[in-house]
């Protein structure tokens, strides 16, 4: 398993930043199709973006971890924060029409519907949020 | 709006003309937790300055976010708020799963072309058919 890791300062302009590393990392998977490149791209986004947004207030130099395992079956992204525990509002299942006309809540039923696995773990002074996708079983290698 | 600065990377850029009683909008790069709100200042800006019906034609804009999305709702309920409407052109099929994923479609009307989406005046509130 491949790891390849990614410090950025809690900052917006940062975003662009890690997307594009892990978009690239999830390309050097040649069986990782590009329209689950572009659902991890997203989901990543989503999640890099409540760390950011969690954390802009108390110390934008505090740093946001991202973290991408390539394994055989599976890409695992973790996004670790360190602002103190999950703040954003668990807003409505997608398609869902409560919430439709509010600005806020559809990043976490976003991150849920890209991903086939979201987690989200309270740590000691932060919150962790893996992303995993899964390579198509017929691609698996071994 | 300042010029780049040699050697910056543009990641942003916002383009605005007048069309047939709209104000178009025209960002290019991506729409998200950085850019987002400069979007909403000078959509906001305008629409306090009599500019209350809006076009976002979303052609140079290659990635969004939920963030994005929900600025977008959020400049919609301003200007309806003042009497406007919002209306959306010319998404990219990233940007386009994005609003159909955040519902914004739903809320919004998204047209193929800035032509098609100034083409009838702002009317009283039509909602957007289902599905559409």
């Amino acid at each position: 398993m491949a790891e390849v890791v990614l410090e950025i300062p809690a900052r917006p302009e940062y975003l662009h930043l890690a997307r594009q590393v892990v978009a690239a990392a999830a390309e050097l998977e040649p069986t990782f199709r590009d329209e689950r490149i572009e659902d991890l791209r997203l989901a990543v986004s989503e999640a890099t973006t409540n760390a950011v947004e969690a954390q802009l207030g108390l110390d934008p130099d505090e740093r946001v971890s991202i973290r991408a395992n390539l394994g055989d079956d599976r890409i695992e992204v973790e996004v670790l924060d360190r602002a103190g525990g999950f703040q954003a509002a668990d807003g409505d299942a997608l398609g869902g029409e409560g919430g439709l006309h509010d600005e806020r809540g559809r990043g976490l039923p976003l991150m849920r519907h890209l991903a086939d696995e979201t987690e989200i773990a309270s740590l000691d002074g932060g919150t962790a949020v893996r992303l995993t996708v899964y390579v198509p079983p017929r691609f698996r290698k071994g | 709006m300042a010029a780049p600065a040699e050697g910056d990377v543009v990641l942003f850029d916002l383009q605005v003309i007048r069309r047939d009683g709209w104000l178009v909008l025209a960002p290019t790069g991506e729409l998200d937790l950085a850019s987002a709100p400069r979007l909403r200042q000078e959509a906001l800006q305008a629409a306090m300055a009599g500019d209350r019906n809006l076009v976002v034609d979303l052609a140079g804009v290659d990635f969004v976010d939920s963030l994005g999305a929900g600025t977008l709702v959020a400049v919609r309920k301003r200007l309806r708020a003042l009497g406007g409407e919002l209306r959306l052109a010319r998404p990219e099929p990233q940007v386009s799963r994005v609003l159909a994923l955040a519902g914004v479609d739903r809320i919004v009307e998204v047209a193929d072309s800035v032509d098609a989406a100034v083409a009838t005046p702002p009317g009283p509130s039509r909602e957007v058919p289902a599905g559409g």
